[in-house]
């Protein structure tokens, strides 16, 4: 009976000691958190303003791009202004291109297609809705 | 190197090329006799506008790398705004002109 007691009182004395580590190990750290030297960049008013003005053309560009999704069903309906329909295209990719550019800015993700060859594809859609305009104003589609 | 990094590495040239185009065909839009009435030619002017704020940003953007000007790369957020307002307001205009027109 005595030494199941003493057990008893082992075992818990073990566990109060465990608890205790624990307790100080985690105040430890805590401690070592707060007191260490992070690295912190500072934004410049520049940096601030940059930001801002993405994330103004990120929030412009989805508007621009519903806007210009509404108009899709129009342009497809009329033939003057079938023109209309690669223009859409190329404002949705310029759309996608804005917000990869906000996520580059923002150092989240980043892709060499980026830089040139949306520009590119939404270019060749601005000629091809031109070369349909040019053909509309002329009287040739009709 | 990937496909699109051999695209990027060319890309600059060929867009020049494809903005050449743009602009030659943008003048001769804007230099057609227009047979429809329908047609509605502002939107394209102000598209004009775009792309040559487009075409500042680049030659800009080519520049600074180049090291020939020292203009922070911070404007180019403002140039980009300066687009996306001049398409908004050119899909807005369109769609004014075709209520108008439907009435």
């Amino acid at each position: 009976m005595i030494i199941w007691v003493y057990e008893t009182f082992k075992y818990i004395q073990a566990q109060e000691i465990q608890k205790r580590e624990a307790a100080l190990k985690a105040s430890f750290q805590l401690v070592s958190f707060l007191t260490s030297k992070k690295e912190v960049h500072m934004l410049t008013p520049y940096d601030w303003i940059y930001g801002i003005s993405i994330i103004t053309t990120v929030f412009l560009s989805v508007i621009a791009g519903t806007i210009a999704l509404t108009m899709f069903e129009k342009a497809s309906q009329r033939r003057y202004l079938s023109a209309w329909k690669p223009l859409i295209v190329a404002l949705v990719l310029f759309v996608v291109e804005e917000l990869f550019g906000a996520l580059k800015v923002f150092g989240v993700w980043s892709t060499p297609w980026l830089t040139h060859v949306i520009p590119s594809f939404i270019l060749v859609f601005l000629i091809a809705a031109l070369l349909r305009q040019i053909n509309i104003t002329r009287g040739v589609e009709e | 190197m990937s496909l699109a990094l051999s695209l990027a590495e060319a890309a600059p040239w060929y867009n020049l090329g494809l903005v050449i185009v743009a602009i030659v065909l943008f003048t001769k839009l804007f230099n057609t006799p227009v047979r429809d009435r329908r047609v509605y030619l502002m939107p394209w002017k102000i598209l004009f506008f775009a792309l040559l704020v487009f075409i500042i940003e680049e030659v800009m953007t080519v520049l600074r790398s180049m090291n020939i000007i020292n203009i922070p790369v911070h404007i180019n957020g403002f140039f980009e705004l300066i687009i996306i307002c001049t398409f908004i307001y050119t899909l807005l205009l369109q769609k004014e002109h075709l209520k108008l027109s439907q009435l």
